[in-house]
């Protein structure tokens, strides 16, 4: 009884949880998937820790839309990069300079990768919708 | 004409020493305007015209000079951080027996293309996102011809190939997928089996930053190449060789990407940690050896060879690496603030244990230049700027051939209004040195940019030849003469 008053009181919870929209533009080429990943602190942005939510999106256009629902709401960073070979990783040149789109929320990262306080933006408790620039 | 008539000829009676000279129409102002050498040039394209030429270019010389430097500082109201920071622009002075003509295009950089555009500087933002390192290529360090084409190399990232003639961009060197946009300094050395030298540093790469090698054929293709770790992120902007090695001397002037510093900020230089050099066996570019110097900043260098169980080289040294963290104001009030000049010194290296030495001779020295018949050898005459701690002279507009071996200077002075560039020799005798001296000089006075031709063992006689552009160019860095 007392797992499923639990369980009911996660669904309610769920219930207010917020939903993040990505509006995502600029991908160079029409193959391979969108890897998102969404951060709630540095070392999960640094790839140090484990992000609190992961898509893998297949590219069909130039730009596509994500919703990763049943997020709190509160401060999150999403860094993402275009698998265009499907490779499972960001292919880099011999002095580790991407070789495929790459992107952050706020847009940051045009001269490079930003720190998670750049890339951070707050979560509202009706959802956000973010356009992010792949570089 | 004799070269006094020559200078007098020219309305340069201050050149000569000689006030009875005739003089220019329009009466110069006293005061040099120092900042033409980093005023912005607005077009795209400078057209060609004829420059008056008094005396004769020896038929050696009947061919073109092409020079590399930054032609636009500015945009918007907005200036460049520093000087090396300006959009490349290629000059072309073509002597021929019927004049000299010069004519100046831009690199056509991406940098470049979305700036003018855009009309001011938007380079990595979000508007003009910068994905790698040839976004910020400015391609404004020197030229070398490879391959038929004219490449303006830059340091940090790839060569842009020109067409020689009407130096029109064509693109990006891109020598191989894997060596596309990464670091290829300004100054390849030739090998003298006619292939070339090169490195690159990316400090930002790996642990504490990687070192590319390059070994290229004279007509374009990459022959060799290696990448090493560096052992701390410290700068060098040209390299040297001797018969059998590659000398990097690194700077302790270190690039930080956890604390955001690059080696254009002042908190870069960390004197502590000394200057290291990177020792290459040229037989195999995965053989380094490294070795110790006093702190201290090299750009450029001049002669280096094999001495027994250890390597010499003569470079222009300089006691830190403030120049590189003046602004484009500090360049253009010169020398006066304390900041001297660097001093040709000899780098003695042992392959062996024990720390190297430098020993520095007492002559200000910059844009060495050395007779390029004798890569790797012991040689003796450089040809430099001569820079003086004149606190009256801000800018040099002296050049000289120290001879390192037999202790002679012979120096000539454009004279106190002028700045000199680099003079390139170019041989025309058996002699190490024997031939001719090709340079430009800006003449704040007059608004004149010149280029002047001397005999490379009577610079004191002055030019033997000297063209006057009715126009002034912005200061460059560094060139090439192609005979023909």
């Amino acid at each position: 009884m007392k797992l499923l008053l639990a369980a009911v009181l996660l669904l309610a919870a769920n219930a207010h949880a917020a939903t993040l929209t990505l509006d995502i533009q600029g991908l160079s080429k029409k193959s391979g998937h969108v890897l998102i990943a969404v951060h709630t602190n540095a070392a999960s942005f640094n790839d140090k820790g484990k992000p609190v939510a992961v898509r893998s999106v297949e590219v069909t256009d130039s730009k596509l839309t994500v919703t990763i629902p049943d997020l709190a709401p509160g401060d999150y960073a999403v860094s993402l990069f275009h698998d265009a070979n499907d490779n499972n990783k960001l292919d880099t040149n011999i002095i580790g300079i991407p070789k495929e789109g790459y992107g952050f929320s706020n847009n940051v990262g045009a001269r490079g990768k930003p720190r998670f306080d750049e890339a951070k933006f707050t979560l509202g408790a009706d959802g956000t919708t973010l356009t992010l620039v792949v570089f | 004409m004799d070269r006094r008539t020559l200078l007098q000829g020219v309305g340069a009676a201050l050149l000569a020493g000689c006030a009875s000279g005739p003089r220019p129409a329009a009466a110069p102002s006293a005061a040099p305007d120092w900042a033409l050498g980093w005023r912005s040039v607005t077009t795209d394209v400078l057209a060609p015209v004829e420059a008056r030429v008094d005396g004769r270019f020896p038929d050696a010389l009947h061919g073109t000079l092409y020079r590399n430097g930054p032609g636009r500082l500015e945009r918007a109201g907005q200036r460049v951080r520093h000087w090396f920071d300006g959009d490349g622009m290629v000059q072309a002075f073509r002597v021929s027996p019927s004049g000299v003509t010069h004519h100046g295009r831009f690199v056509s950089t991406f940098k470049f293309q979305n700036e003018e555009r855009l009309g001011r500087y938007a380079l990595g933002t979000a508007e003009l996102p910068a994905r790698g390192n040839d976004a910020y290529n400015t391609a404004n360090t020197s030229v070398l011809m490879v391959g038929g084409e004219l490449l303006a190399l830059w340091e940090a990232g790839s060569a842009y190939r020109m067409d020689p003639e009407t130096l029109e961009t064509r693109g990006t060197k891109d020598w191989s997928p894997e060596l596309t946009g990464v670091p290829f300094s300004a100054h390849p050395l030739p090998e003298r089996d006619g292939s070339y030298w090169n490195f690159g540093l990316a400090p930002y790469a790996g642990e504490h930053g990687l070192m590319l090698l390059y070994r290229f054929s004279a007509d374009g293709r990459m022959l060799q190449s290696a990448h090493l770790p560096m052992p701390f992120s410290g700068y060098a902007h040209a390299f040297a060789q001797t018969e059998r090695h590659l000398v990097v001397v690194l700077a302790p002037l270190v690039w930080d990407r956890e604390r955001d510093v690059t080696w254009f900020d002042a908190e870069a230089w960390q004197p502590a940690l000394g200057t290291t050099v990177l020792v290459v066996d040229k037989a195999d570019l995965t053989r380094v050896v490294r070795r110790e110097l006093p702190a201290g900043f090299v750009f450029h260098f001049g002669h280096a060879w094999e001495d027994g169980d250890r390597l010499r080289a003569y470079a222009c040294w300089y006691e830190d690496s403030h120049f590189m963290h003046l602004s484009v104001d500090q360049d253009i009030r010169g020398r006066g603030k304390g900041l001297p000049p660097a001093r040709l010194a000899q780098l003695e290296i042992p392959l062996g244990a024990g720390e190297g030495r430098i020993t520095r001779s007492p002559h200000g020295a910059e844009f060495p230049v050395v007779d390029p018949r004798v890569p790797g050898r012991r040689g003796s005459a450089h040809f430099v700027t001569l820079e003086s701690e004149d606190t009256a002279r801000p800018h040099s507009g002296v050049i000289a051939r120290i001879d390192v071996e037999r202790g002679g200077v012979r120096r000539f002075d454009y004279g106190p209004g002028v700045i000199a560039e680099e003079h390139l020799f170019v041989p025309s005798g058996p002699r190490e040195g024997q031939g001719w001296l090709l340079g430009t000089s800006l003449d704040c006075v007059r608004g004149h940019t010149r280029l002047a031709a001397f005999d490379a063992e009577h610079l004191e006689d002055g030019p033997v030849a000297l063209a006057t552009l009715p126009r002034a160019l912005p200061l460059g860095f560094h060139g090439t003469f192609l005979k023909g």
